[in-house]
């Protein structure tokens, strides 16, 4: 073991320490409406989005949801691929989100972000064991390139916009 | 093991099934540009990609040891091998260890190119492939044909029959959403009743010790959310110095492999769940040796996309199968030969030069540099073949003597025009099986050239 590590690193030499790291300094993506951009990649990626504007329009939402729905929650959201970070509280809600049927991301507008490089700025993927940018429901296209929703995960996707932080936070 | 040219032939003889083949990586290869048009930083990030993976390349083995610490710190356990045998020792080690005798795998060409599952099976461990594609072609014990999409050489009917024989399904079943669904069923079972989930790693970062791992199916979250124990296996080509650098790779990945703007999952790793053990197994297997070569140094860069394969007017109509290697189309031209130059030393052929795999890749890698560079190194080292070597001399020598080259011109040129047209298709078999001869000039290109300017 510490023989193969030892070959491994002397076989690929330069293990000279780095003076300067590239860094990504391309022209930033953004949406003269990031929520309509973020509609449509969310769309795309087969899933759907819901506009609410209060903590009343929340619990209204959440009395009509679907049973066998998994309300979590989720953010930042980024407009350019419809994808929304979760970080599950713990291994129980991480398991139960993905055997659920549906999964319903509940994000204030606040965390809606224009493209991926500004979500990482917001994040530290780091600081929990499990985290996972999550773009529409499950899918395959492994037979004939025929898109499928529903191969493994939830069968349906929803992303809750909430326009009030305070509310999110009440989730 | 039979060459290229003729396990092509095999395939490109179901002339539906190589058509319908065809059309279907092709419109992959559509929707990729597509997603590529409507990022106005396309090529910055392409150049970005490139530069940090070379960047990273250069200080591998500080990035290595970087990557080790920080994932210690976070609770993992790291391995190293540095050749197929040793990974699979390794798995196996951790898996005995544990007393698993179940485990559920996602998408890792890292662990088809060691043979891991015949391995585990020979030792009583039964390893489901829970990609979908994955899991097709193991049920019919044959090897992915693409990296990305591991079934597309097979048509729905033919998932069907296998799904009636193996898994139960009705007979005729021939629709994708009632096959995924068949599958699903099947597939949730066993990640229920698994002890161990392992993965490969699509990207793995040196300053946070953690990994990332991209699917659309969510396999690689039920199989390593269900059971405790998480193997993770990596190449050490899969480092990437910062987490500000995984943005550039994941809005190229999934738009240049099948035209999303990102896979349906995106998930990060850092150290074991709550209760759980995670291993990451740390892979040479040839690699060290294709970066010191120097040659082929860049096709350490690749982050299988697999755009290459879908652009490939050679790939799409001759299929995965007919490499008869790990990783198929230009970029396994180019990956396999190192690995055994005999064995694999018709595919850097397999190409007609034309550059659009180059074109596509999101790492800039220059693959018909690349795979000519290889056709060199193989017919000097006397891999290329006793026919090809003759041929190739045979031009070389008659390519020095101009003057030969007119009077042979002009010899053929009369002969063929005498002959008929069956004798003269005969001559030139097997280039004309699928073409028309053209009509040939009375006058060579060049006397033609001293015509014009003597005007």
């Amino acid at each position: 073991m510490a023989a193969s590590r030892d070959a491994i690193l002397a076989a690929v030499a330069a293990r000279t320490a780095p003076e300067r790291v590239p860094r990504w300094s391309g022209a930033a993506l953004r949406f003269a409406d990031p929520v309509v951009a973020f509609r449509e990649a969310l769309e795309a990626a087969g899933g759907t989005l819901t506009l609410l504007d209060d903590r009343a329009a929340l619990d209204r939402a959440r009395a009509a949801a679907s049973p066998e729905a998994r309300l979590l929650t989720g953010g930042p959201a980024v407009a350019e691929s419809g994808a929304v970070w979760w970080v599950p509280a713990d291994p129980g809600e991480r398991r139960d989100g993905f055997l659920a049927e549906r999964m319903i991301f509940v994000v204030a507008r606040a965390e809606l972000v224009d493209d991926l490089h500004s979500a990482y700025a917001r994040i530290d993927p780091a600081a929990a064991p499990y985290g996972c940018f999550v773009s529409g429901p499950s899918k395959t296209a492994d037979i004939e390139q025929a898109l499928v929703i529903g191969a493994h995960g939830p069968r349906a996707l929803e992303v809750w916009l909430l326009a009030d932080r305070v509310a999110v936070e009440a989730t | 093991m039979k060459s290229h040219p003729e396990a092509a032939a095999r395939f490109a003889a179901n002339e539906a099934r190589a058509a319908w083949h065809d059309q279907a990586l092709w419109f992959v290869r559509t929707k990729r540009d597509r997603a590529a048009h409507r990022l106005p930083e396309w090529e910055a990030l392409r150049a970005s990609a490139a530069e940090i993976k070379a960047h990273t390349l250069d200080h591998l083995g500080a990035y290595l040891e970087q990557f080790e610490r920080a994932a210690i710190a976070r609770g993992a356990q790291v391995h190293w091998a540095r050749d197929a045998a040793e990974h699979n020792r390794i798995v196996a080690g951790i898996l005995a260890a544990h007393g698993v005798r179940r485990a559920v795998k996602s998408k890792s060409m890292l662990t088809e190119e060691c043979g891991l599952n015949p391995f585990l099976a020979a030792r009583g461990v039964e390893v489901v492939d829970t990609d979908l594609g994955e899991r097709i072609v193991q049920l019919r014990r044959e090897p992915p044909s693409h990296i990305v999409f591991p079934a597309i050489h097979l048509r729905r009917g033919e998932i069907g029959a296998l799904f009636h024989e193996q898994l139960g399904s009705p007979a005729g079943l021939d629709d994708p959403d009632a096959l995924t669904a068949v599958a699903r069923t099947h597939l949730r079972e066993k990640f229920l009743a698994a002890e161990a989930g392992i993965t490969g790693v699509n990207f793995a970062v040196a300053e946070t010790g953690g990994f990332v791992v991209c699917t659309n199916e969510g396999n690689a979250d039920l199989g390593t959310a269900l059971p405790p124990l998480h193997v993770a296996c990596m190449g050490i080509e899969k480092l990437i110095p910062r987490l500000e650098h995984l943005p550039v790779f994941l809005r190229l990945l999934a738009r240049s492999a099948t035209g999303q703007a990102i896979t349906a999952y995106t998930s990060h790793f850092h150290g074991p769940a709550p209760g759980g053990e995670l291993h990451i197994v740390i892979v040479d297997n040839g690699r060290s040796h294709l970066l010191a070569s120097g040659a082929h140094r860049d096709a350490l860069r690749c982050i299988r996309c697999g755009a290459c394969m879908n652009t490939c007017p050679v790939y799409r109509r001759s299929g995965g199968h007919s490499y008869g290697a790990t990783v198929p189309g230009p970029i396994g031209s180019v990956l396999e030969p190192s690995r055994d130059p005999a064995r694999h030393a018709s595919l850097p052929f397999a190409c007609s030069l034309c550059g659009s795999c180059r074109d596509v890749c999101p790492v800039g890698i220059d693959l018909p540099q690349q795979l000519l560079a290889w056709r060199g190194a193989l017919v000097r080292a006397g891999h290329a073949g006793r026919a090809r070597r003759a041929t190739l001399s045979l031009v070389g020598g008659l390519l020095e003597r101009p003057a030969l080259v007119s009077l042979l011109g002009g010899l053929a040129r009369r002969i063929a025009r005498a002959l008929p047209a069956r004798w003269r298709e005969r001559l030139t078999a097997p280039w004309s099986r699928e073409r028309a001869l053209p009509e040939l000039p009375a006058h060579s290109f060049r006397s033609q050239w001293r015509q014009q300017r003597g005007r």
